[in-house]
């Protein structure tokens, strides 16, 4: 078809993947516009192609960083001479399904045509010719750009010269080959069945230690400089060309062939922290491997606390939040397109330097075909496979994307999981309820007290509806939509239309409805909703301030605890206590302003719990479990 | 003898699964001289352990329950932080079903406590220590122990120390691990262990319930 009869009876869309293809630039820069231009006609992009382009420009991946600039300068070219028209839908964050509902919405009346190099999307853009329902006159057309820049037609997504290929490949060899997935992505299989049969220990000579030295092929001999990390599978150390060695305590048949499998994958991604050689002992013998070192600190114990998340990222905003979890799903969604599912997603395999410098580590635990990832966390695992042993399934994309929204929610809730709630128990017993606390709609939930509430009432309409879906009606978000939501929700509050206070210190109230009062206990002036002042003056009751009413909730249950369980007499104490070490009174009292009042009526001893001098030491750099003196209990206790 | 007035804030701002561990500690007169000097410095060394590992000193809250004479609320549920290492002497007679009752109450309150906030928790863990035989009646505990952990609503540590400790009674209290006698007085191995453990569960958790006591520097092997 000529471009002129296209631009002059098609509605045109043109599809990130085309903007960004390098070969397609000929064509986008040249032909097209000149016909735009003559004819007088726009081609169509939906809001998503600048949000995708903006990424890739900051991304990681320099290749694509640089196809996303030459994709901005012809957008913004496009946008100069008025041939461009930008479709978003502000409550849509899904773009792709935007513009397929925008297709079926106009398939009756226009001829559509959609530029994309996706063969997915062009699949399901063409689909839509096929359902049946709408007689239509009309005509939906697919293209995409050939490595000479022409434009092609899509054939139910296979590409006209792989159809010429395949003819040819007919015409040879009569058993026909499939086709190809022409791709750059290194797609694995899915696993389909638990390997089994290789648990057999391989016997090992040696297990080289800190300060000896292990082989590799790629980075010659390594010194292993200093150990970092030691758990129930293995040690990790420093070594002497700056990356880090994994030497397991035991080599299974398993072990081996799966990091086979993983090294044969061409990986390139900063911040997954992939095996990238084997490690042998001098007499040749599997022992580990060796990785790119992490950097920063274990996500658990460095944000899961609002005075741990203050002392090491002090300058962090809820922005900041956003964009942590966006830059983690980037890598987690490199993953995914790989087919390789993670399982163990948990905040102690997160490394985080800065919200945009973060690293997944542990990977060699991630599920590979069929060799299963053999650890998990309670929090982390969905209610369908809640008390399942990790090392007797293989996971799914389903069971994945729980983690992912899990992960989600704990990043902007900082360390409060989805289903901890008023009334609730263990993890696992509130996840299998799926019991999901908070407020939407209609429903009102119990949600846990203080801060919790106060984030979930700033979320937007959007955010808390994604997470109503997954948590409440177990419809769970793939990794790519949630890139999507929270990309929509970083705009909302750059635009300033929600809060950027990581702790909000109450729920939002618009500024219509905010009336200003102080606090009867503190004296601190405060915003309350028009509405509760209204009902509280109508009782004739004074109004008291959220830290004043959590003060009071706390004390009460606190008063409760104690009636509950009483101690029958207290005992005369004996007189053996030495005098240096007489009790010591102190004395108590209660400020509703002050956050944090420390005291005990009770006669206590003067030696006030001080970590030993080793805590600092403690601090580990990898994820890897402290051994201590007790490591190989774990593997009894099974915890 | 109360924490009426003590706001513990953390219950509010720290959003880990906290995990309630009671020692139920015998400091009854036997115990004095070397046996109740060693114990202190087990459960001072405990106490600094959990408060030095980042993880381990947001998830368990730790209680202490004395029973020597008369039954004590040694140390009660908060926030390791803000809580002091108790100095323990020793009296009179041996009320270990007093001990354990008034820990399961306390247990029972402080999960009360969680769920009426809205904190998770794991179900708690007692540890029970004696050197010799209760002197009241213990049937009503150890019925309550047993039918807790069966339900998996606890997990129960038995310890005996010395030759003396009746491990017969032990064994009443706990259906699922069998008691262990500490080899020689070594508090100091066994609370370690203790500390290492609630780290483990307060990390990568696969189950929620403990599967066996292992053999361990702090167990007496000729058991």
């Amino acid at each position: 078809m000529e471009i002129t009869d296209l631009i002059q009876n098609y509605i045109v869309f043109v599809d990130t993947s085309s903007w960004m293809y390098p070969e397609g630039t000929k064509f986008l820069q040249q032909e097209f516009p000149a016909a735009l231009h003559s004819h007088q006609k726009k081609v169509r992009i939906s809001g998503k192609v600048i949000e995708e382009v903006n990424k890739h420009i900051k991304g990681d991946d320099k290749k694509r960083a640089e196809e996303a600039k030459v994709a901005a300068k012809l957008l913004n070219q496009y946008h100069t001479h008025k041939i461009l028209d930008i479709y978003q839908d502000p409550d849509d964050p899904f773009q792709d399904q935007a513009i397929l509902a925008m297709f079926m919405k106009y398939r009756t009346k226009f001829h559509l045509a959609m530029i994309t190099q996706d063969r997915n999307f062009a699949r399901d853009i063409e689909d839509l010719n096929e359902q049946g329902s709408v007689k239509s006159s009309k005509i939906i057309k697919v293209f995409y750009l050939d490595r000479e820049g022409r434009l092609q037609p899509w054939v139910k997504g296979v590409k006209q010269h792989e159809l010429d290929r395949k003819k040819r490949e007919t015409a040879t060899n009569p058993a026909s080959r499939p086709l190809k997935m022409q791709e750059n992505i290194h797609r694995l299989p899915l696993g389909t069945k638990v390997e089994t049969g290789l648990d057999t220990v391989i016997p090992v000579s040696y297990f080289p230690k800190e300060g000896e030295s292990v082989r590799t092929q790629k980075y010659g001999e390594l010194t292993l400089v200093k150990e970092i990390g030691s758990g129930g599978e293995g040690s990790v150390f420093l070594t002497s060309n700056g990356m880090i060695c994994k030497i397991y305590t035991q080599i299974t048949k398993a072990r081996i062939e799966k990091l086979k499998l993983m090294l044969k994958i061409p990986f390139e991604k900063k911040g997954i922290c992939w095996p990238k050689d084997f490690a042998t002992n001098s007499k040749g013998e599997y022992i580990g491997y060796v990785m790119d070192k992490a950097e920063g600190k274990v996500m658990q114990t460095s944000m899961f606390h609002k005075k741990l998340l203050q002392k090491n990222f002090p300058h962090w905003t809820r922005s900041s939040l956003v964009e942590l979890a966006i830059n983690i799903l980037d890598k987690v969604l490199y993953l995914h397109e790989r087919n390789i599912i993670i399982g163990d997603i948990n905040p102690f395999n997160i490394m985080i330097k800065d919200s945009n410098d973060v690293y997944l580590v542990d990977t060699d635990s991630y599920q590979i075909v069929n060799y299963p990832c053999p650890v998990g966390t309670i929090n982390f695992t969905p209610p369908e496979t809640q008390g399942m042993r990790y090392h007797e399934y293989l996971r799914t994309f389903k069971h994945e994307y729980f983690a992912v929204a899990t992960l989600v929610f704990m990043i902007l809730m900082p360390g409060k999981t989805p289903y901890a709630h008023q009334g609730g128990g263990t993890p696992g017993e509130d996840i299998k309820k799926m019991e999901f606390p908070y407020p939407f709609g209609d429903y009102r939930g119990n949600a846990p007290d203080g801060v919790w509430r106060y984030i979930w009432s700033h979320f937007t309409y959007a955010l808390k509806k994604r997470f109503y879906q997954v948590f409440s009606e177990n419809n769970r978000l793939t990794t790519a939509e949630w890139v999507s939501v929270l990309e929509e929700y970083r705009r909302k509050i750059k635009l300033g239309h929600t809060n950027d206070e990581i702790w909000p210190t109450s729920s939002k109230i618009a500024d219509d409805d905010a009336a200003h009062v102080t606090c009867s206990k503190c004296n601190t002036p405060f915003i309350m909703h028009i509405n509760k002042k209204r009902d509280l003056d109508a009782d004739g009751k004074s109004y008291i301030c959220n830290s004043c009413l959590m003060i009071m909730k706390v004390t009460k249950v606190a008063k409760n605890e104690a009636a509950a369980a009483k101690q029958t007499a207290p005992r005369q104490r004996p007189t053996m206590r030495p005098a240096t070490q007489r009790p010591r009174a102190m004395s108590s009292t209660w400020t509703p302003s002050s956050t944090r009042t420390t005291s005990s009526t009770r006669p206590a001893s003067s030696t006030r719990v001080t970590p030993p001098p080793r805590a600092q030491q403690r601090q580990k750099q990898n994820n890897q479990q402290s051994t201590g003196l007790f490591g190989i209990i774990k593997k009894f206790l099974g915890i | 003898m109360s924490n009426l007035e003590l706001f513990d804030e953390d219950l509010l701002d720290n959003p880990s699964a906290r995990v309630p561990v009671c020692l139920v500690l015998d400091t009854s007169y036997s115990m004095s001289g070397k046996p109740i000097d060693e114990l202190n410095r087990g459960v001072k060394m405990f106490m600094e352990e959990v408060l030095a590992d980042e993880m381990a000193s947001l998830s368990a809250e730790i209680a202490i329950v004395t029973f020597g004479g008369g039954v004590q609320k040694e140390v009660e549920f908060a926030s390791i932080e803000k809580q002091t290492v108790p100095y323990l002497t020793t009296s009179g007679n041996t009320p270990m079903g007093e001990a354990v009752n008034l820990a399961l109450d306390m247990l029972e309150a402080r999960k009360k406590t969680y769920a009426s906030l809205g904190i998770s928790y794991y179900q708690p863990w007692m540890v029970l220590m004696t050197d010799g035989a209760p002197t009241d009646d213990i049937s009503i505990a150890a019925r309550r122990t047993s039918d807790l952990i069966n339900n998996k609503k606890l997990t129960i540590f038995p310890i005996g120390i010395g030759d003396k400790a009746h491990m017969e009674t032990l064994q009443q209290f706990s259906p699922k691990l069998p008691p262990v006698r500490l080899k020689g007085l070594h508090f100091k191995e066994f609370f370690m262990w203790l500390s290492q453990s609630i780290t483990m569960k307060s990390r990568s958790t696969p189950g929620e319930d403990i599967k066996a006591l292992p053999i361990n520097p702090w167990a007496d092997l000729s058991l």
